[in-house]
């Protein structure tokens, strides 16, 4: 009995902190509709701010709080509110998740650079010298006590403030019918700006009150307010009362299961991904929800790519993977080599995410899964393991899909993360155990395994050189099937599902076939991209494919521009070509990278479509001009001919790569424009009419169809060749 | 490439424990030669260090005998982790201390005349391999360092038959792999037992109600696994096993509780400082007291006691170096001290990885030293590989590295509120440790195997 009573007062005092967390989260996410990944990050750094008043500078307790509770954490809600969030209305829930997955990134950047770790910042608990408050049969201590107690009180103030509070109603209000309120006068900025600075001081509570228990560590305390998540979904994000019996729930579990689980090898991880799992269970039983409309126009667009173009790109990617195969040393190729794997992880993501408009943050899982089964099934370099791991990761993948048939948005991003979760934490660190009886499995034998470079008509190809040019063959090979896909019929379906699922449903649509479908082949393509890392590498450790690296490769993709197969490679070169370099280049700056990729995923509000859209609009000028497109080639070739003879070093190569398209480009814009004029010059009335007003001030003409269908992607056949 | 993980975190806990944990190796005091005791006869004499004899001097030395080795210096090698963006800073140590030996011996005249010049091999975790291409077209040995992965660096180092003598080392893959000399080992065969017959001697009682806690790390269960197969050996009797998350808890209460319902009188623990002392606190919450809790040396940490304030009761530490707290002016590891202060006073001198390293430096130094003007791979290797009793010039207890056995040396240090001090019925037999041919344990299980020169088509008979 007196162990039951401890786990339950273990589980409250859990749930008492997952409770503050999830309910800061549910403000924030009903009056603005933006699900913030990075609220248990602010809770991280209140954890610290308060770690640095009271402990570094030994500032009173009360003072502290206060501080921390009534100014910081409102200031910076605000400050969040004002800067990053409002700038995302009216984008899609894919463009909003990456910014708040890059808002997670950047925080715990910053911690790390204000609070260098690995130096030990011992937090004591609130009244950790007096004794436990003793209940008969066991006893409860006074963190413990107050942390329920604050919970409770923080309850019974939200719900004071929600029901007799001006502002609490008028936040009410807004989450009804914004645009009812509005009418109303309410001001719905200033609302949004109060939800903001309640909410982060809401998560600020919850750090406070967690981190004396765990060790002060920007990421590992991040991910593990990240729990309280689960406790949000309970309530559908919207109701505060089923959020608080979701925390209940969600501690008492994990008070119990750690109490009460057997002891041995295989169930300690199912204790860790507990949270996660019970999330994952949550999302499955969760009453259906409608199938979405059209709600809001995006300003995203990704125009049809082109067979000639996508030709055009394979050939610059794989003379691009020969050109550093051979001007690259040994060491550089196995640094920068990787960018092409992790460009096909993030390929996989196109068709999903770009085409279909689902999202997952589990790629680097089932590039887990291929790299495990290239090590396991491909011993001796066998070609046909690439099949498996394509096969087995789509299977896996199909998996999946069976939450997103009935999950969309931030739901599906939460589901995936979950999976993810449970394989980094359980399943990757199994033991080897037996399967049904009829063979043993041994994933990352005492942690990590050998992978077995390609042998093909007993050709090994294990060099760093060939593994590079196989990594660009098969990027490009990927990303012709990808566009393949958005040019065919399956293509145009995701693109349906994606602008309208219901209007999809009446016209008799499959959903449930393309998601599928969909869920397959990008998991599949991420197990091939797994399986030539995991050869690249060498030898695997479950680390290699965290949840971690899945956001920094989505939230890289939607950066790039996921809609297109550019946006993936420049995935790829972010992580594995910029960075290096530019921490080769500025060692002194090194710190401040963990900034980097979060920073630039913050910025994505401003254009969603990507940062490979601004780079092709650029360098647009060129292909209207043949002539500079042909010097270009050829100075590049020279260029390289000259790397080879070596004549020239790395570094300068480099330089030439980009200056002489930028020199070209430029070119090629001067000599547009002059063009422009010389025209203007001809024709008298130049045709600038706006496309919204073509029709209206000029006639409508078969070229106007023309270039529309040729932006939308529309064959003339199948629109006007029937009628 | 920022892979800010948890991962990292994880990581970082691995390799600090294993490595500790092998570091902690017994101690073995040399017996015959005069190098345990610390107060030493090198100490003073200029290229000296402890008990050695003068391994840094001046010379004149011609021609590049080998790769890395010039008329004018050695390009050595030492890795580690400091780049890895989710752990700024990561064992900054092993990079202290080669830079700090570097100033001493250059300080000295070098290696006959020849000056150590040291490559810094950041392997920021994931790039162990591409740093290791590197060293074996640069530099002539790896020396004092060590990386988190570095089973993915092994066979790399063996094709290109470079020798190395290491900081620490992790996986089985590396910590069993050929062409490796460990001066404190960790070695995959047999691990040292001096600290259980010790705890079984004092708590005899706790013996029959003994539980392990581990964190779920590959790297951390197979030392804990380890550690069971010997204690079992030993006729204890187990009354708890688990394994806890290796970012920690949000409440050890649980844990705790299971503790005492499973009567544990005696804990070991495998795992890092900063979790332990939460689990103590949670202890001393429910009211529960354990008779002790056994660890490895990366606890001798003062995060320990930082964290864990008065909780921490009963905690014995296994080291294989004289505590930094006994130091006295005369012995090696005040001269250690002394170095640091004089050409890196802002280094992290008080750490069991960087004294780790510079026994290996030291190794190095003494090595090469002997092979005189002709300085290859394979006669500092085998000059290294027939020491017998190498003791880090009186740093830590003596190690036979011709079979890179476990020693049978240790001490014990018990750690408290008021800091960390060397039991006082330890019985030393030779300085402060204690030593007992009986004291290290042939393992029989099986924890993975070391990577070897016939893996990557080579003979021994091919090192130059």
């Amino acid at each position: 009995m007196d162990k039951f009573l401890t786990f339950t007062i273990v589980g409250l005092s859990l749930a008492a902190i997952y409770a503050v967390i999830a309910s800061g989260l549910v403000l924030t996410f009903t009056t603005t509709g933006i699900f913030n990944f990075a609220h248990g990050a602010a809770g991280m750094l209140a954890a610290f701010t308060y770690w640095q008043l009271r402990f570094e500078w030994g500032l009173p307790v009360p003072v502290c709080l206060i501080l921390i509770l009534g100014v910081l954490a409102p200031l910076f809600g605000v400050l969040l509110e004002v800067v990053v969030m409002r700038g995302l209305r009216g984008t899609t829930d894919t463009v909003k998740l990456v910014v708040s997955i890059s808002l997670l990134l950047f925080m715990i950047g910053l911690a790390q650079l204000i609070w260098p770790p690995g130096i030990s910042r011992p937090m004591s608990k609130f009244f950790q010298t007096s004794t436990p408050i003793d209940l008969g049969p066991t006893t409860i201590t006074w963190h413990q006590a107050i942390t329920i107690a604050t919970a409770i009180v923080a309850a019974i103030g939200l719900r004071l403030v929600l029901t007799r509070f001006r502002f609490g109603i008028a936040m009410r209000a807004a989450v009804d019918d914004p645009s009812l309120s509005a009418l109303n006068g309410a001001r719905p900025n200033r609302i949004s700006m109060l939800a903001w600075a309640l909410g982060t001081a809401l998560a600020a509570l919850g750090g406070i009150l967690i981190a004396p228990n765990v060790t002060l560590d920007a990421p590992s305390l991040s991910l593990l307010i990240v729990s309280a998540y689960a406790a949000a979904i309970f309530g559908r994000l919207r109701s505060l009362p089923l959020t608080l019996v979701g925390a209940v729930v969600l501690g008492l579990t994990e008070g119990y299961l750690t109490g009460y689980l057997p002891q041995n090898q295989y169930l300690p991880g199912l204790r860790i991904a507990s949270p996660a799992l019970l999330l994952f269970l949550v999302l499955l039983v969760l009453p259906n929800p409608r199938l979405r409309g059209r709600m809001t126009r995006s300003r995203e667009f990704f125009p049809m790519p082109s067979i000639r173009g996508t030709l055009v790109f394979a050939a610059v990617v794989v003379l691009g993977g020969i050109v550093l195969a051979t001007t690259l040393s040994v060491p550089d190729q196995l640094t920068y080599g990787r960018l092409f794997p992790i460009g096909i992880i993030a390929l996989s993501l196109v068709p999903l995410v770009g085409f279909a408009g689902q999202i997952s943050l589990c790629q680097l899982s089932f590039a887990g899964i291929g790299g495990l089964v290239m090590a396991h099934l491909g011993q001796g370099g066998d070609p046909l393991a690439l099949l498996w791991a394509v096969l087995i990761s789509a299977a896996v993948g199909a998996l999946i899909a069976l939450p997103a048939l009935r999950l969309s948005g931030i739901y599906l991003a939460l589901g995936t993360a979950a999976f993810a979760t449970i394989l980094d934490r359980w399943i990757f660190t199994l033991p080897q155990f037996s399967l049904f009886g009829w063979f043993d499995v041994d994933l990352f034998t005492q942690g990590s395994v050998n992978v077995d470079a390609l042998t093909v008509f007993g050709k090994r190809f294990d060099s760093a050189s060939s593994q590079i040019v196989i990594g660009a063959i098969a990027f490009a090979l990927v990303a012709f099937v990808v566009v393949l896909i958005r040019r065919g019929r399956l293509g145009r379906r995701l693109i349906a599902m994606k602008d309208s699922e219901a209007a999809c449903a009446t016209l008799g649509m499959n959903l449930f076939g393309t998601k599928l479908l969909v869920f397959s082949i990008s998991a599949g393509l991420a197990g091939l991209g797994g399986a030539l890392y995991a050869m690249q590498l060498t030898s695997i450790q479950s680390g290699n494919f965290e949840l971690v690296n899945s956001l920094q490769v989505f939230a890289l993709s939607v950066v790039g521009g996921i809609g297109a197969v550019g946006g993936a490679l420049f995935a790829g070169i972010s992580l594995f070509a910029v960075l290096p370099v530019i921490s080769t280049l500025f060692p002194s700056v090194a710190s401040w990278f963990g900034l980097l990729p979060g920073a630039t995923g913050i910025g994505l509000g401003r254009d969603p479509n990507g940062a490979v859209s601004q780079m092709r609009e650029g360098f647009a000028p060129l292909a209207g001009s043949p002539s500079s497109l042909l010097v270009m080639t050829l100075s590049l070739l020279a260029l390289y001919g000259v790397r080879l003879l070596d004549a020239i070093d790395n570094w300068t190569f480099v330089a030439g790569l980009f200056v002489i398209p930028l020199v070209a480009s430029a070119v090629a814009t001067v000599s547009a424009a002059s063009k422009q004029r010389m025209l203007a010059r001809l024709e008298d009335a130049p045709d600038r009419t706006p496309l919204e007003w073509v029709g209206i001030d000029r006639p409508w003409t078969d070229d106007d169809l023309a270039a529309l269908d040729r932006a939308l992607g529309t064959a003339e056949l199948e629109l006007h060749g029937t009628a | 490439m920022k892979h800010f993980r948890l991962f990292a975190f994880v990581c970082v806990i691995a390799f600090t424990l294993v490595a500790c944990g092998r570091s902690s190796s017994p101690t073995s005091s040399p017996d015959t030669s005069s190098t345990t005791a610390g107060p030493d006869a090198g100490s003073g004499t200029k290229g000296a260090f402890g008990s050695t004899d003068v391994i840094c001097q001046d010379g004149s030395p011609t021609g590049s005998p080998a790769v890395g080795v010039s008329a004018s210096e050695i390009r050595i090698a030492t890795f580690s982790d400091t780049g890895f963006v989710g752990r700024p800073g990561l064992n900054q140590e092993l990079f202290d201390a080669a830079e700090v030996f570097a100033k001493w011996c250059n300080d000295a005249g070098g290696i006959n005349g020849r000056k150590i010049v040291v490559d810094e091999r950041d392997a920021k975790l994931f790039d162990v391999k591409a740093r290791m291409f590197e060293s074996c077209a640069q530099d002539f040995l790896v020396v004092g360092g060590g990386a988190v992965f570095d089973q993915d660096g092994v066979e790399t180092r063996l094709n290109c038959l470079m020798p190395e003598i290491a900081g620490y080392s992790v996986s089985p893959k590396a910590r069993g792999a050929d062409l490796l000399i460990q001066p404190l080992p960790n070695s995959i065969s047999s691990i040292p037992i001096g600290d259980f017959q010790y705890l079984a001697k004092k708590f005899p009682a706790a013996t029959k109600a003994y539980g392990i806690l581990t964190g779920d790390i590959d790297t951390t269960k197979i030392v804990a696994r380890q550690g069971d197969e010997a204690v079992q050996d030993l006729g204890w009797t187990k009354v708890y096993d688990d394994l806890y998350p290796p970012t920690g808890q949000t409440d050890w209460t649980p844990t705790a509780q299971k503790i005492k319902d499973a009567k544990v009188k005696g804990l070991l623990w495998t795992g890092e400082p900063e979790n332990l002392a939460k689990l103590m606190q949670a202890l001393t919450d429910i009211g529960y007291q354990l008779d002790f809790v056994r660890s490895d040396a990366n606890h001798y940490d003062d995060k320990l006691i930082s964290q864990g304030g008065p909780a921490i009761e009963n905690v014995y530490i296994r080291t294989a170096f004289a505590p930094f707290e006994v130091a006295k002016a005369g012995t090696a590891t005040q001269e250690y001290l002394d170095a640091f202060e004089k050409y890196l006073p802002s280094g992290k001198a008080k750490a069991a990885l960087g004294l780790q390293a510079w026994s290996a430096w030291l190794l190095f130094a003494t090595a090469a030293n002997d092979c005189g003007n002709d300085l290859t791979r394979k006669c500092v290797y085998e000059n290294a590989k027939k020491i017998t009793q190498w003791t880090g010039g009186g740093l830590h207890v003596a190690v036979d590295l011709r079979t890179g056995r476990a020693p049978d040396c240790f001490t014990e240090i018990l750690a408290s509120p008021k800091g960390f001090e060397i039991v006082d019925d330890l019985e030393p037999t030779e300085g402060v440790y204690r030593c007992d041919p009986k004291s290290v344990y042939t393992l029989t299980g099986d924890y993975g195997k070391g990577a070897t020169l016939a893996d990557v088509g080579k003979t021994l008979a091919d090192l130059k």
